[in-house]
């Protein structure tokens, strides 16, 4: 049964006019000169030359869901969160709050101290500290994103429950934007005295519309840190079309498919891999999927670095200096290559590991954001020359299954069509498959123009977190397989 | 219900009722396992027992699980038993056992027989020999096992003594498997995480006493091959043993805890695997101990003389406070420095070879592990041994203590150091922070990159003098400290591998051992030459 829809005026009427008072009584968020009147009173009250940190943010939110053709929740949020460190008795103590008033700042010190009345002096030169990650500069940023009024995303739902309503759809989705700025400081012994400000900010759009009768299902999504790069009405409209061209899909045979995923697929195994490159620590002890074997002569597990893991067209970085990857220079994050060339040549890790293992301060640290490329063949070329294939929207309840394999199970979801003579001429019902990204990106035919997915970053700010955190941007390719393994049916829609 | 002495927000009306049910079945099934005839144990968590008796246990492991309670339940007391504070990897503070804890923990200990306490004597015997007897037996056992008679009378005894483990083991894994049952009728998502580790910390002492091939099937077949490999491979070059099988313990006990589900099933293939892992241990002791060369290679060392150790770095404490709350210590310069160890006096001589100052890294080794890699370092365990150190210090001051170790481009948390730099970190920590009341010799470990790959960039720590003089005399390991007792001839009186407070059973057993070696009266006099 359709739930009939929000009249126009329950949706953009009176109810709107509290978020405008909220507008009005106070910012967004602060600004750096209000952040840094907050550290610098801390500053003065604990008046201490004990090393400290300090990390001012302000995070706003708002947010707009509806389901079943029904806006569902409202939201405009904000809050500040202040985070002090103060190192003492040779241990950090730390503690996080979000009142800003003197008397607050006085009492979180004071607890600081009293909580630490216990302990032994531990000598400071047991705790060197590490060099201070401080982001700096002006970040993830868009002050298109950022002005978004509660009231525009409820027109854009509003527009689109009544288009499904119109046609007897079902249409369920989520559009939230996010601000955050932080302003960080930082002394210690080691890297002396530091200030570091960020901003990021982010628009995620995803939207689901399904038949009524539950006999198909079309989804569509993005995130990006700038609202330009988020276009609304072309998510639900392909939501829409993959709705109707998934009804009443076919049941075939599981097994090896010739098969094309789009970008959102693509990115799981992608993922899969980027998070594996980004812990240096696995396959260094001897376990995950790019350990290669003991080396007792040493006493150490020999990796994968500088072997050719996965096709040679594949190319996985982190640079944020590419205007395609939506990261900006200044997010405190450098150029990182991780596959290149299909050769594995990166493992990421935190500065004590590089301290204690490489004897050097140089590290490179996880960043969730990557551009995968490869080549540049359109979906439609893909599509023309397969004999018989399926083409994959996306997959739902991923699950990594143990072992150094890096395979992986999940569902199709959303669309999944058969590919004959190089039309697409059927829905097909789900399947369940079982993969493995090795296997994925060595059995590559062709890889498409790399674009950017839906991937939002965290909704609630991360904590004494830097805005490269906020927003990850991933971008990966279509791609073409020779077979991919389905291994069951499913009656899932 | 009440716990021995338990205070702690563990034992939560929530909890209570689960928590009741669980322990008086782990410990029936603990106990059951120790001596299956045993059954007053089902009721000792159940009495309200605010002033246990501790000498009215009969075994080491009831000892070892009230004792473990009162370590947990120590954490939210105020009392501190050591002037150091313990830090966990959180750097939180915790205070440790209260004195009375000690007290009624020894009193515990003591006159009790280590039926089915698995110990290591030493050797490359794997933890597959349950010694079964007085700790007097286990001795002889062991002397006669690597010492005497021939090869054939060896593998004769090892066999006689794995059958007595064996025949009883198809009995404990029919209780473990009970347990897991049990286990498994337990709300368990909705319970708090302590109740998790709780239960997991006493499965995992219950199942040590079950012991080896749990462990070895937790792991798998290969990884079973892979260590039984590297303990021949061991006895064979004569290096030290355990390694391998240390650092897969550990995997275990993470494993078993946290994979608890898993149990169930885990026992089931063991027990359907009993008479094929039985054959298989079987065999395995005819290799080993009927290898007449391997034996001889690795020797029980007791009454071998000791190396004398280098040093690139020597501290002395002055065994005075200073104003900042350390310990005063002076660097001692070559020329002043006295050998290591001194003649003519009791040495105990504590290798410390991965600095207890470390951090966890959960960095495992692949096989033919050596010393060079530091991994698990556990603070509050090294924390409590040199507290047990200055303990025994205060106690027999004539001994003289000597603290090994060496450099590895770190410490703790901090940025590369020069050997320099580290050397006065460690002995600022060691001596300033810890207070040992002794000295500090440090050695400079030379290292490489790793070779072969120019993309990795690991450092590969190189043996030092020490370690070769000590290879194949007495494990020097990266993963445990240890502990030697030389005589004032120089030789070797008693030694102990890992950490030695556990159940506080080898901290009594090390002042025995230092008194009897006191009582001693050296052969050569003070002017006796250390041969190697």
């Amino acid at each position: 049964m359709i739930t009939k829809a929000h009249s126009e005026s329950d949706i953009l009427g009176a109810s709107y006019d509290s978020f405008q008072e909220q507008e009005d009584s106070a910012p967004r968020l602060f600004d750096e000169a209000a952040a840094l009147d907050i550290i610098e009173r801390i500053k003065k009250i604990a008046d201490t030359d004990n090393d400290m940190y300090i990390s001012v943010q302000s995070w706003w939110g708002g947010a707009q869901r509806w389901a079943r053709n029904y806006a569902t929740m409202t939201s405009d949020q904000r809050n500040v969160s202040v985070w002090i460190s103060i190192k003492i008795k040779g241990l950090n103590r730390a503690l996080s709050f979000n009142q800003t008033d003197d008397n607050s700042l006085k009492n979180a010190v004071d607890y600081l101290y009293k909580s630490s009345k216990s302990g032994s002096n531990i000598p400071d030169a047991m705790w060197v500290e590490k060099p201070t990650f401080v982001p700096k500069g002006k970040s993830v940023w868009s002050d298109a994103t950022f002005n978004r009024k509660a009231e525009e995303n409820g027109r854009a739902v509003y527009n689109l429950t009544q288009k499904s309503e119109a046609e007897g759809l079902l249409s369920a989705g989520f559009i939230g934007t996010v601000g955050a700025r932080i302003l960080n400081y930082s002394r210690t012994s080691y890297s002396g005295e530091q200030y570091g400000s960020g901003e990021a900010s982010e628009i995620q759009c995803s939207c689901t519309v399904r038949h009524p009768k539950g006999t198909g299902s079309g989804w569509a999504g993005n995130s990006s840190f700038d609202l330009q790069r988020v276009d609304m009405a072309r998510i639900t409209e392909i939501a829409f079309d993959k709705c109707v061209r998934s009804l009443d899909p076919v049941r075939l045979e599981p097994g090896r498919y010739q098969t094309i995923l789009e970008p959102q697929a693509t990115a799981v195994f992608a993922e899969q891999l980027v998070l594996h490159i980004g812990n240096r620590i696995s396959p260094e002890a001897g376990y995950g999927v790019f350990t290669l074997g003991g080396d007792a002569a040493i006493s150490r597990y020999r990796t994968k670095l500088g072997l050719q893991v996965v096709d040679k067209r594949i190319n996985i970085y982190h640079d944020p200096e590419d205007p395609i990857s939506g990261t900006h220079p200044s997010s405190g994050m450098d150029a990182f290559d991780m596959i290149k060339d299909g050769v594995l040549v990166n493992f990421a890790n935190d500065f004590e590991y590089s301290a204690r293992e490489f004897h050097t301060t140089d590290f490179h640290l996880f960043r969730s954001s990557f551009v995968m490329k490869g080549g540049s063949t359109s979906t439609e070329e893909m599509i023309s020359d397969m004999e018989r294939g399926l083409v994959v929207t996306r997959f739902s309840g991923v699950e990594v299954l143990p072992g150094a394999s890096g395979l992986m199970t999940g569902l199709t979801r959303d669309g999944l069509w058969l590919v004959e003579r190089g039309k697409i001429t059927k829905a097909v019902r789900n399947f369940r498959w079982t993969e493995s990204p090795f296997f994925i990106f060595n059995n590559v035919e062709k890889i498409g123009e790399a674009v950017p997915i839906f991937n939002p970053g965290e909704w609630q700010f991360p904590f004494r977190g830097a805005p490269h955190e906020v927003v990850r941007t991933v971008v990966v390719p279509t791609i073409k397989i020779k077979d991919f393994s389905f291994t069951s049916t499913i009656d899932a829609v | 219900m009440k716990v021995h002495g338990a205070n702690s927000s563990l034992y939560s009306v929530r909890c209570n009722i689960m928590l009741k049910k669980i322990a008086v079945f782990l410990v029936f099934v603990m106990m059951s396992v120790s001596n299956p005839s045993s059954l007053f144990s089902q009721v000792l968590f159940e009495v309200p027992d605010t002033t246990p008796n501790y000498t009215g246990y009969r075994y080491l492991e009831e000892c070892a699980a009230a004792l473990d309670r009162i370590y947990k339940d120590s954490f939210h007391s105020s009392k501190l038993w050591m002037d150091t504070a313990r830090i966990n990897y959180k750097l939180e503070l915790m205070t440790a056992y209260p004195e009375d804890a000690i007290k009624a923990g020894k009193a515990c200990v003591k006159n009790k027989n280590i039926d089915t306490i698995q110990r290591t004597i030493g050797g490359p015997i794997a933890r597959t020999l349950l010694l079964i007897g007085s700790e007097k037996d286990a001795k002889q056992l062991y002397d006669r096992l690597y010492e005497g008679g021939t090869s054939e009378e060896r593998v004769k005894l090892a066999i006689e003594w794995m059958n007595i483990y064996a025949d009883a083991r198809p009995m404990r894994l029919e209780a473990m498997k009970t347990l897991y049952q049990n286990a498994k009728l337990e709300p368990w998502a909705d319970t708090a995480d302590g109740v998790m580790l709780e239960l997991g910390a006493i499965l995992a002492r219950s199942a040590w006493v079950v012991g080896d091939t749990l462990f070895a099937m937790s792991l798998g077949k290969e990884v079973i091959e892979r260590n039984e490999k590297l303990t021949l491979d061991q006895r064979n070059y004569g290096e030290r043993a355990g390694g391998g099988w240390n650092l897969d313990r550990t995997i275990y006990i993470d494993r078993h805890v946290y994979r608890f589900v898993y149990g169930q099933a885990l026992v089931d293939s063991l027990i359907a695997g009993h008479t094929a892992l039985r054959g298989w241990h079987l065999e395995r002791l005819k290799r080993v101990f009927g290898d007449t060369i391997a034996i001889n290679g690795n020797r029980y060392w007791n009454e071998r003389r000791f190396p004398q150790l280098t040093g690139d770095f020597m501290f002395k404490s002055k065994e005075h406070i200073g104003a900042d709350g350390l310990m005063e210590y002076v660097a001692v310069p070559k020329e002043e420095r006295s050998p290591v160890p001194e003649s003519g006096k009791i040495n105990m001589i504590v290798s410390l070879q991965a600095g207890c100052n470390m951090w966890t890294n959960n960095i495992s080794t692949p096989p033919g592990n050596d010393v060079t890699h530091r991994s698990n370092k556990t603070p509050q365990f090294c924390f409590e041994t040199i507290s047990q150190l200055r303990r025994i210090k205060e106690k027999f001051p004539e001994v003289d203590l000597t603290i090994i170790t060496r450099t590895y481009g770190t410490v703790g948390r901090s940025a590369p150091l020069t050997p320099e730099q580290e050397a006065d970190t460690l002995a600022k920590y060691f001596l300033g922070f810890l207070k040992v009341p002794g000295r500090l010799l440090i050695e400079n470990t030379p290292w490489i990159k790793l070779p072969g790959n120019p993309l990795d960039l690991r450092r590969v720590d190189l043996p030092t003098p020490n370690q070769d003089s000590l290879q194949g005399f007495s494990g020097v390991s990266a993963q445990h400290l240890r502990v030697h007792v030389l005589d004032a001839d120089g030789k070797m009186f008693f030694d102990s591998e890992g950490f030695f407070l556990r159940a506080l059973g080898p901290e009594l057993r090390l002042e025995e051992e230092i008194a009897a070696v006191l009582r001693r009266k050296p052969k050569q006099g003070i002017t006796g030459q250390y041969d190697q």
